[in-house]
């Protein structure tokens, strides 16, 4: 803005042939101060009605001559035709679903009379106090693009969810119906083209609330309110929601009730991830996997209920504690070799081994890094608190500086993938280069339910989707500490194969 | 008192048999004694048995061998051998399942025993003629291999470190010239005058880690580590029973029994004061591992561990 404007004092406004569109805009204003009798726009944005701004425009046009003048009527041909596309898509949207006739029609307002269209906008713009009026011609069809795009993704959205909600109330027997309503919102947000007010995510979150299972809504919620802190926390959560839901469940007939029980979970995880949009962190998804595997196992095999409760049982003292304590036992020799221990971010397996290290002895020294000061890694330190009487801690800004002669690395982690390469929190990639750097091993501790068949990560996750990760490559990587053994990142595919977790099961 | 027998029986057994049969590996040495304690074994139950071939693995580590050898050999023999099926687990008479095991055993050692004509076939591509060599201390494995090159008519150029402080590249000098190989002992500190003339590095290993890293007599690393640098490939000549289930992460991560020959460890705490016998090169170092189950990449290992242990 602040160079046209330079440019346009000096320059007449003809001389703009090279760029037609970012001139004119700063020049129309310039030139209306003096010209538009009425009370100059942006002093008065409230007062300003169409008539009004109108006629300002016809004034522009008739004073500032040929140039300007096309311009402003090939603006206003262009947003003639972007409203009249609007028009034709909420119409269309109208005919789909009931949901959307109302979201149509709130957006329609706007497009009621394509006459006066181009007016309606920039009396809007003036009521706002927004930019002056002929910029908002292009902004229009921007807008106009912007809202149409909208309209087509509620109408998709509209349409799943409206399918999506059917067979669930058809299964469960739920009836609730706020789709309208949060539809309504969007469309209302739509016309501005304010990008930040039709955030899917935003807008999806209460629907997707509902199609959850009563048994799993507690875990959404938590996840919802930023209260998980990471994948272990929510896999021993989804566990815990999964054995209300299969005592919860009912069906009257038992050799079904497998895969009606998959089928309702199914439709739970779909609504997680969104049919698929965000996958599920990937140790957890390794949880799901298997226990989706058991549950269509009831009602076969003299399979029942009780005995996938008990399944649930023996998997979480597999993978929880079972686990930890045998990577903390294979850790011990190498932790009293080492003169520190270093450890970043939070990790409850990390927690588990230190802990464990010091009631035997073989702790001597812990430092605690964090991305910024009191984060996470707090909590390494209050659990220790009873049994240290002196850690060091810091954030990552102190890396230089902590690594001294035989100390040693610990890191845990989301997700190990095939290829070798680690999902950690962010900030860990940092610390892991420093350590190459000082010769210092890195060991990361991952129990062998976090190994997964994937070569590449999703950048976004449901259920965590604002946790941001680290993608460690294996050539920074001394050792992966697993439940099995020590390994190296290379082997990540051999473990897979061994615990079953490969995609051939 | 059984077992004191035993022990005592074991240890001569392995000395007469690594005295006797020069060419045979610690680890051959030391199935060959587990198998004969089996043979002899009048064990009732297998939890008897297991104590006597404890007994008898402690006692061959007390001795001066290798203990990384006869670790490695030891566990990978008992596992193979009790790799029996389940109906005959069930049985009730222990007779059945101690000839069985007996059976397993023999097996064991056939496939040991070919193991270096295995490896020599594996490796003979890599030898052209003129080939400039560098190899370090005394191996049998490397030795069996430079001679299988040799008898198929490639004339190789081998440099052998001197390899202090017991200077067992003079052994391994004297053995290759022996063989009409043109060899050359060079001094420890040479090599990284030499390296930029040589094709390639060849060591053996007494031990193949779960890192895919080895462990050897003391230089390799420093050998290891100017090749890298001069983009000279290094081979590791090892047959499958030194593979270890040990995953050391640095040079002071290595196991105390590993470092130091048992009459130097006995009795004494301090052993800062004493040269290690042998020090770590980690898998990066190394281009690749010849086995008798193949050509197999540093990597490679650790999985070939996970396949024998799981």
């Amino acid at each position: 803005m602040g160079k046209n404007k330079g440019k346009s004092q000096g320059g007449s406004p003809s001389a703009n042939t090279g760029n037609q569109q970012s001139p004119k805009s700063s020049e129309k204003p310039k030139q209306s101060e003096p010209v538009a009798a009425p009370a100059a726009v942006p002093d008065a944005p409230a007062a300003a009605n169409v008539e009004q701004i109108t006629e300002q425009v016809n004034n522009l046009h008739l004073q500032n001559g040929e140039e300007a003048n096309r311009d402003d009527v090939m603006a206003a041909r262009k947003a003639k035709a972007a409203a009249k596309a609007e028009k034709a898509a909420k119409a269309a949207a109208k005919k789909e679903a009931d949901a959307a006739a109302a979201a149509a029609k709130a957006g329609g307002e706007a497009s009621t009379a394509a006459e006066p269209k181009q007016n309606n906008e920039e009396n809007k713009d003036a009521e706002r106090g927004g930019p002056p009026q002929s910029e908002m011609s292009k902004e229009e069809i921007l807008a106009a693009r912007k809202a149409k795009a909208v309209q087509q993704r509620a109408e998709k959205a509209a349409k799943a969810e409206g399918k999506h909600k059917q067979d669930q109330t058809q299964q469960l027997g739920q009836k609730e119906d706020l789709q309208s309503k949060s539809n309504l919102k969007q469309a209302s947000s739509s016309p501005n083209g304010n990008e930040k007010g039709v955030r899917f995510v935003a807008h999806d979150q209460k629907e997707t609330r509902d199609s959850i299972h009563n048994a799993f809504k507690p875990l959404f919620d938590r996840c919802e309110s930023g209260d998980c802190e990471g994948p272990d926390e929510l896999c021993l959560h989804f566990m815990e929601c999964a054995r209300q839901f299969i005592s919860q469940f009912t069906w009257d007939n038992e050799e079904q009730l497998g895969t009606m029980m998959d089928d309702s979970l199914s439709m739970t995880l779909k609504a997680i991830t969104q049919t698929d949009r965000y996958p599920l962190p990937y140790a957890m998804g390794n949880v799901v996997r298997q226990l989706r595997k058991e549950i269509m196992q009831v009602g076969r095999n003299a399979m029942t209920k009780r005995h996938l409760l008990e399944w649930l049982d023996d998997s979480e003292q597999q993978y929880f504690s079972l686990a930890n304590s045998a990577i903390s036992q294979h850790l011990q020799g190498k932790i009293a070799a080492a003169t520190k221990i270093i450890t970043y971010d939070w990790c409850p397996v990390v927690n588990h081994v230190l802990i464990d290290s010091k009631t035997k002895g073989s702790l001597k020294k812990l430092t605690v890094l964090d991305a910024a000061k009191n984060g996470p890694g707090v909590r390494h330190l209050t659990s220790l608190a009873d049994h240290m009487g002196y850690v060091e801690y810091g954030d990552l800004t102190a890396v230089g500086s902590i690594f001294e002669r035989g100390s040693l690395v610990l890191l845990g982690c989301s997700a190990v993938l095939s290829s070798g390469r680690v999902c950690l929190p962010k900030g860990a990639f940092q610390l892991s280069l420093v350590a190459r750097a000082a010769n210092v091993p890195v060991l990361i501790l991952a129990p062998t339910y976090k190994f997964v068949d994937r070569a590449q990560a999703a950048s976004r996750f449901a259920l965590l989707g604002k946790t941001p990760l680290d993608i460690l490559p294996p050539d920074l990587i001394t050792a992966i500490v697993t439940d099995i053994r020590l390994l190296p990142p290379s082997s990540a595919p051999a473990v897979l194969k061994a615990k079953a977790l490969d995609d051939a099961n | 008192m059984e077992l004191e027998a035993l022990k005592s029986n074991a240890i001569s057994n392995l000395n007469s048999l690594m005295k006797n049969e020069p060419n045979i590996s610690t680890g051959l040495a030391a199935i060959k004694t587990l198998l004969k304690t089996l043979e002899i074994s009048k064990a009732t139950t297998a939890i008897e048995l297991d104590a006597e071939l404890d007994a008898v693995v402690s006692a061959m580590e007390s001795t001066d061998h290798s203990s990384t050898s006869i670790r490695s050999a030891s566990n990978l023999f008992r596992k193979f051998i009790s790799l029996a099926p389940a109906d005959l687990i069930d049985q009730p008479d222990f007779v059945n399942i101690l000839n069985f095991y007996n059976n397993r055993g023999r097996i064991f050692i056939e496939r040991v025993a070919r193991s270096r004509d295995l490896i020599g076939k594996f490796s003979r591509p890599f030898f052209a003629h003129s080939t400039r060599l560098l190899t370090h201390s005394y191996s049998k494995v490397v030795l069996s291999v430079l001679r299988k090159a040799q008898e198929s008519g490639v004339d190789l150029e081998v440099f052998v470190t001197e390899s202090q402080p017991n200077a067992s590249g003079k052994k391994m000098h004297e053995e290759l010239t022996k063989m009409g190989i043109n060899s050359t002992l060079v001094l420890d500190s040479a090599v990284g005058y030499l390296m930029e003339r040589m094709d390639a590095v060849i060591v053996g290993a007494e031990g193949v880690m779960e890192t895919g890293g080895i462990i050897n007599k003391i230089g390799t690393l420093s050998i290891a580590i100017c090749a890298k640098m001069m983009n000279k490939p290094v081979y590791v000549m090892a047959e499958s029973i030194k593979f270890v289930k040990e995953y050391p992460l640095n040079q002071s991560d290595i196991p105390e029994e590993f470092k130091y020959r048992t009459s130097v460890r006995a009795g004494r705490k301090d052993l800062s004061s004493e040269h290690p016998e042998v020090d770590y090169t980690p898998p990066s170092f190394i281009t690749l591992l010849f086995t008798d189950l193949g050509i197999l990449t540093p990597a490679a290992v650790g999985e070939e561990l996970i396949k024998l242990y799981t």
